[in-house]
């Protein structure tokens, strides 16, 4: 489930939907995407495996939020239940409990989660390289970030920053995992360089939908993919 | 003392340029950013000595509307301008350097959007045009609106010529405008994927389209607040497409001048916006109409946007990418050509390029699988990896590649026996050194 596509895509995060389509289609995986728009129907999303939460810039994420903010108490359910998630940037904020912004304005989240999210000072940009908490190999997740907020929060961090900025440039942590939500800065867009991230959340969503046991799981040849990855460590690391 | 100050500017200016002339090297930049440490007011002087001022600005076409407004004023007008495409402060003062007269006729500037604000606090353009706004390089600029912005609060006294076909430039608050467009024509299109602005400026609904023309730009309505494209002024209409390219009619609504079937060489319907600005300029600043005719099919472009070339008898089409729309359209204009060919993919992702190559993801490589005769694809640059991996998630098959070193391994390409052509589409800092090894071959492999 691609929510609010039309809007909340920036960066090339439309990336990430390509990716997981192409490699459920390589595994034999039958996969429906369906657009989340502003005239859908609520019932469709009670049927998601995976959610994927983009960002956008400030006009356009305005556009969303009220309709996001009717899918509350529903994204909520969905998430305790171990639906997939995957939140970026402006997505991720929005899972908070608000954003306050330079002149001190504090713009509500959908306070699914307790955080919070402020503007401070220069936007954070560039490469970013993490060691990622998830139970994955390789331990590395690269990508690009650029973001105005910094999010504090205590719980588990999507990863350990190498290199770059995270989730505020001061604590050393970037992004977010809760249940089968993963928060995260990355741009890059994260999934296709990542595969190793990409097939955790397929796993994770099979795993609910059919209590898949993962060594049913097909191994893909991910040379390409990881020649990318790694380029980025080579270059920025 | 401020006269002492610009002579000592302008003649380190030149040391500089000179220096870089005898090591062969390209002096577009390095000679204003010196000049410009020394007497960063260098810029006033330019608007002193010039009687008219163009500036042209927005996401794409910039170079190409500027080459083709030179090429319609011709050379019986003294012109300053920045005609390679270097558009920020340093390019704009060393096109002055490197060009250097007590006054000048017209002087015609492609600015880069970020560098508006230091660039028209001291030039003060006449004439203002503006292209479109795309999703570019957004590292440096920032996310749409901002870019909108940006070019909005420049315009200042200037006349300013708007593209009406992009809904995001129309809802300038602007007084003093002309709008263009360029009419419904066979490449245009009723769907489009690669979207960037898709909601109406004024009330936030989703815009209705009864044509794209390019990305975003078309014919769009407000089904809520009524808003639309404006009433343009100058249009090129019925366009037909021949082997060369397209045939077309420019009119100007106003004066009621009419300039009938165009010959334009270069493929593209992006590039027939630039023709219109262009001509939309030439007509405004009294070039006559068949004088327009004559030049606009006699333009050959040499600066790497869709630049054609030959070695060892092999057509070589170079076209800068750097922006999704830019490479969705060569692709399809790539897709209108059958013979058997390849294509050099080059990304880098130095800070001309934009450091952020997220941008690759947003662009249509579903094209591929309509080109005909592919017969190899090359990646090279510092991001060659992530080019080969975004071509891999498409839905064209990637099977028979090869990475290379596009400055070292260039040759490799034309020895390939089954091809006519080789495309090739490097982002900008790999545009010209890709242009020289290509030359380079040239001589050697004739």
């Amino acid at each position: 489930m691609n929510m609010f596509p039309e809007v909340l895509n920036l960066y090339g995060d439309r990336g990430n939907i390509i990716c997981l389509q192409k490699r459920c289609v390589w595994r034999g995986i039958e996969v429906n995407i369906f657009e989340y728009n502003l005239d859908s129907n609520k019932e469709i999303l009670k049927n998601a495996d995976i959610i994927l939460l983009g960002g956008a810039s400030d006009r356009e994420q305005s556009i969303v939020y009220s309709h996001l903010l009717n899918l509350k108490e529903l994204i909520k359910s969905l998430i305790e239940d171990g639906v997939v998630v995957l939140a970026i940037c402006g997505g991720y904020q929005l899972l908070g409990e608000a954003y306050v912004d330079s002149s001190g304005r504090t713009i509500k989240g959908l306070h699914i989660l307790d955080f919070i999210t402020k503007a401070e000072g220069k936007r954070l940009i560039g490469n970013i390289i993490i060691e990622t908490s998830l139970d994955v190999f390789p331990k590395t997740v690269v990508g690009y970030e650029n973001h105005g907020g910094r999010t504090y929060h205590d719980y588990q961090p999507f990863g350990k920053v190498l290199k770059g900025y995270g989730n505020n440039g001061k604590d050393g942590f970037e992004g977010l995992v809760y249940k089968n939500v993963i928060g995260t800065y990355l741009h890059g867009p994260l999934l296709p360089k990542n595969p190793h991230i990409a097939d955790f959340m397929l796993k994770k969503a099979l795993e609910r939908k059919y209590a898949l046991n993962s060594s049913e799981f097909q191994k893909l040849d991910d040379t390409l993919e990881y020649m990318a990855h790694n380029k980025v460590k080579e270059l920025y690391m | 003392m401020e006269n002492i100050r610009l002579y000592i500017a302008i003649l380190l200016g030149m040391i500089v340029k000179l220096m870089l002339k005898l090591f062969g090297k390209d002096a577009t930049s390095a000679p204003g950013k010196i000049a410009l440490k020394i007497y960063p007011g260098i810029m006033k002087e330019i608007n002193k000595r010039s009687k008219l001022k163009i500036l042209i600005s927005g996401t794409n076409g910039k170079t190409t509307t500027n080459n083709i407004i030179n090429w319609l004023i011709g050379n019986d007008k003294i012109v300053l301008s920045n005609l390679k495409g270097s558009n920020m402060a340093n390019g704009i003062v060393s096109s002055f350097i490197n060009n250097f007269r007590s006054s000048y006729d017209i002087a015609c500037f492609e600015v880069d959007e970020g560098s508006l604000p230091v660039v028209t606090r001291y030039l003060k353009p006449d004439i203002f045009v503006t292209t479109n706004v795309f999703r570019d390089q957004l590292d440096r600029y920032g996310e749409l609106d901002r870019v909108k912005e940006l070019i909005l609060s420049h315009i200042g006294q200037a006349l300013a010529i708007i593209n009406a076909d992009d809904p995001n430039l129309v809802s300038f608050s602007v007084e003093n405008k002309v709008f263009y467009s360029v009419d419904e024509n066979l490449l245009s299109r009723k769907t489009n994927v690669t979207l960037d602005s898709r909601f109406c400026p004024l009330c936030n609904t989703k815009l209705e389209y009864l044509f794209y023309n390019v990305g975003h730009l078309g014919k769009y309505q407000c089904l809520v607040c009524g808003y639309k494209n404006p009433e343009s002024r100058f249009v090129i209409t019925n366009i037909r497409e021949d082997l060369e390219g397209f045939v077309f009619d420019f009119v100007d609504r106003e004066t009621g001048i009419h300039i009938e079937n165009i010959r334009w060489k270069m493929g593209g319907v992006y590039n027939l916006y630039n023709v219109c600005a262009a001509i939309s300029v030439a007509v405004l600043i009294g070039v006559e109409e068949k004088r327009i005719k004559e030049r606009i099919e006699t333009f050959e472009n040499k600066l790497g946007r869709l630049e054609k070339k030959e070695v060892g008898g092999k057509k070589v089409i170079i076209s800068l990418v750097k922006n999704p729309i830019g490479m969705s359209e060569t692709l399809s204009v790539i897709s209108q050509d059958p013979d058997p060919k390849a294509i050099v993919f080059i990304l880098n992702d130095n800070a001309a390029d934009g450091k952020d190559i997220s941008w690759i993801w947003d662009a249509d490589f579903d094209i591929l699988c309509r080109i005909e005769n592919i017969k190899a694809l090359y990646f090279g640059g510092k991001r060659k990896e992530d080019m080969a991996l975004r071509v891999k998630y498409s839905e064209y098959v990637l099977a028979n590649f090869e990475f290379i070193d596009y400055k070292e391994e260039l040759d490799k390409v034309f020895e390939q026996k089954d091809i006519e052509k080789v495309y090739i589409l490097p982002t900008y800092t790999a545009l010209f050194e890709v242009k020289k090894v290509v030359d380079d071959l040239s001589k050697r492999m004739g």
